[in-house]
């Protein structure tokens, strides 16, 4: 089932900005419409569908416009120009504690949001034990809103939001003031919501979480979308636009890298023993690159492109560096396909960095890799880092710079799951 | 009716459950944390009552001339002058106390005064029977006329409505309403014959006591609770008391209305 619910069409909003509250109420009133304010753009000319079933990420800076984007959606706002069109309940979590009564206990709010959401009574009387049992509020129920921690008040407002099972669930970075171990729970319920195909929208600025949860996500900037695509993809962009002190020229690069991605790379010559990603992204920003990447087996240094769960392996980085640089070292890290960081390795403090006076050299690095993972695809993102004036920067990275397929080719039956096997079967005992 | 103020009404009769279920949050909460409780909402307009009847009849040794016992001029008008003016000054502010719902998007904010003039429905109705007893004590049983009442309740409400719709809107924007209307409050009551009769202003003058709405309301209630007119005896007022409610109240939906899509940014 492929319908649309929301759909934004060149939606703006600008904040009218007034030099006193009563020029607001002068305008709003005024019979020829007479303007009394200065305009400040909070969203700017978005366009965006989400379609039914879809878990759509927002991320962005503070000040991007993601909240005021979740409440043109849930109508708090009214777009200043475009047309929105929402179809189905929308239920938002849009700050902490809103659309709850802080003078009421949390029983009280429950069964004020009930008649409000339009449940009946009967059903009420379940609902209510179901979100105290998620809510792990216990007698707290009974007690004022107010006398609630964050947590608390989050916890509540998220097992309420969730229970009245609404077709379009908002979260404005409701879950990070949850305990991990809510935040898991929090995690199955979206996922048991989002396969009864509802739709949510999710503001968060844990990276990993957009990565984990969500089909795609979109980042904004100073009201515009930027970009709108795979969330580790924009995960990895809005990361590019967060650290970096040029943030137009990022813009820039980003732009010019939706053309075909134009590989910097010149591997050897049996390019095919390493497997490419369509997603990689490389991104020099210093006079510095990449040259080369491969994976060979311990024992007889052969390059391979398919791992065994349980191998020792060598990766070998080959890197060239057009300037001097003090300090150049090599990070990387191993994410799975959701993007999940599963193992990472920096060695820029460890004293095992190069210190390069000479331009034009080349260097050759090489890492074991003891291969825990789990049968399924990895990738690998590298960094190369270097002294640039008083600092240690960036000097280019690869994202997805290689696929590293692993398989588990053991004989010995026993189902290795989840990202790494850690765990063996040695003995078994009477 | 212009299609707008169709949806506006029909939006309201389609949230009654949530009215209702908000009405009786908003009469516990009144007495939440006090001793005494609900004893509260019936005490306090009760010696008020029996303060002004004490200074009037004992502080100046002369009662005002009535054509009833003082005592049920006093209270037949003054119950209805009680409700009039603490929904007035209760539903200015209803939207700022209620912000929390202003965050939910599809929420109808516009319930909110009605929310207010339900809750205090219920002491209300048991001053209109206080009422009823002190006249009848004294000569005055009820009748078929005191059914009356429910109209001039009615009326009160159909005024209220109107009058909170613009009030607590203009409100959120402009802090000065709410002063505005606790000094009408304050001077209407010296203003709007509750303890002194309309008789007593020489006849040429009395049509600017009459322009006030709640003017007729109050000699409503007298005239139902204890001296037997009916409304239709003052066709003049109703029919000045009545365009003057359609007008208000018309005023109140299109003024709420076009300031409703703006509370989110305000509040």
């Amino acid at each position: 089932m492929k319908d649309t619910v929301i759909r934004l069409e060149n939606v703006s909003k600008y904040y009218k900005l007034y030099d006193s509250p009563k020029d607001r109420l002068k305008e709003a009133l005024h019979p020829f419409g007479k303007k009394y304010h200065r305009e400040f753009f909070a969203i700017k000319n978005i366009s965006l569908t989400v379609q039914r079933g879809e878990v759509l990420g927002i991320v962005g800076r503070n000040g991007s416009g993601k909240s005021t984007l979740l409440k043109l959606i849930s109508s708090v706002l009214v777009p200043s120009s475009g047309t929105l069109t929402v179809q189905g309940k929308v239920n938002a979590l849009l700050e902490l504690g809103s659309g709850l009564n802080p003078q009421f206990t949390g029983l009280q709010n429950i069964y004020l949001m009930g008649s409000i959401n339009g449940i009946a009574q009967h059903d009420m009387e379940e609902k209510i034990k179901e979100i105290i049992e998620f809510s792990e509020l216990g007698e707290f129920i009974h007690q004022p809103l107010k006398s609630y921690s964050s947590g608390m008040k989050a916890k509540l407002a998220f097992a309420l939001a969730t229970s009245i099972l609404p077709e379009i669930l908002i979260l404005d970075e409701v879950l990070s003031v949850g305990d991990a171990l809510f935040r898991r729970k929090s995690f199955a319920r979206m996922e048991q919501l989002i396969s009864e195909n509802r739709t949510v929208l999710f503001v968060s600025h844990n990276e990993e979480s957009v990565k984990s949860i969500c089909t795609r996500a979109i980042l904004l900037d100073g009201g515009e979308m930027l970009y709108s695509g795979e969330p580790a993809e924009t995960v990895n962009y809005y990361t590019e636009l967060l650290h970096s002190k040029n943030r137009k020229k990022v813009i820039e690069q980003k732009i010019l890298r939706k053309a075909p991605v134009q590989s910097n790379i010149e591997p050897e010559k049996n390019e095919e023993e390493v497997i490419q990603t369509k997603s990689k992204q490389y991104v020099k920003i210093h006079d510095a690159e990449i040259k080369d990447i491969s994976i060979r087996t311990k024992t007889r240094g052969d390059r391979v492109k398919v791992l065994m769960n349980g191998e020792e392996y060598i990766i070998r980085v080959i890197v060239f560096l057009e300037n001097a640089y003090d300090n150049v070292s090599l990070a990387m890290s191993i994410k799975n396909e959701k993007g999940i960081v599963v193992t990472g390795i920096s060695p820029r403090l460890s004293g095992k960095t190069v210190d390069n006076k000479k331009k034009q050299a080349s260097f050759v690095l090489e890492y074991n890799l003891t291969c825990c993972l789990c049968a399924s695809v990895y990738f690998l993102d590298v960094f190369l880092m270097g002294d640039v004036g008083a600092n240690n920067e960036v000097l280019c990275y690869v994202n997805d710079a290689v696929a590293l397929k692993v398989i588990d080719s053991r004989t010995d039956a026993q189902m290795r799951f989840g990202l790494v096997s850690l765990v063996e079967l040695v003995d078994v005992r009477s | 009716m212009p299609s707008r103020i169709k949806k506006f009404l029909i939006d309201i009769y389609l949230q009654r459950r949530v009215i209702y279920e908000l009405a009786k949050r908003d009469f516990q909460q009144q007495y939440m944390g006090s001793y005494l409780g609900v004893i509260w909402v019936f005490l306090q307009p009760l010696i008020f009552i029996g303060i002004l009847y004490v200074v009037f009849t004992f502080g100046f040794k002369s009662a005002p001339t009535t054509s009833m016992p003082f005592v049920v001029y006093l209270i037949s008008g003054m119950i209805a002058w009680m409700y009039f003016s603490n929904i007035l000054s209760v539903t200015t502010g209803v939207i700022v106390s209620y912000a929390f719902l202003v965050k939910k998007g599809d929420f109808r904010l516009s319930i909110l005064p009605i929310v207010k003039i339900l809750s205090a429905l219920v002491p209300h109705l048991f001053f209109v029977v206080l009422a009823i007893i002190t006249a009848w004590i004294n000569g005055y049983p009820p009748s078929f006329y005191t059914l009356q009442v429910f109209y001039y309740l009615f009326a009160m409400v159909v005024l209220l409505l109107g009058l909170s719709w613009i009030t607590s809107s203009t409100n959120i924007f402009v802090k000065d309403v709410s002063k505005v209307v606790s000094i009408v409050v304050q001077f209407g009551f010296w203003l709007t014959p509750i303890f002194w009769q309309i008789e007593k202003i020489p006849a040429a003058y009395q049509w600017i006591v009459k322009l006030n709405p709640a003017y007729y309301i109050i000699t409503g209630y007298r005239d139902s609770l204890v001296s037997r007119i009916p409304f239709w005896s003052h066709a003049w007022e109703t029919f000045l008391f009545w365009g003057m409610t359609v007008l208000i109240l018309y005023t109140g939906i299109n003024v709420f209305g076009r300031l409703r899509p703006h509370f989110g940014e305000v509040v």
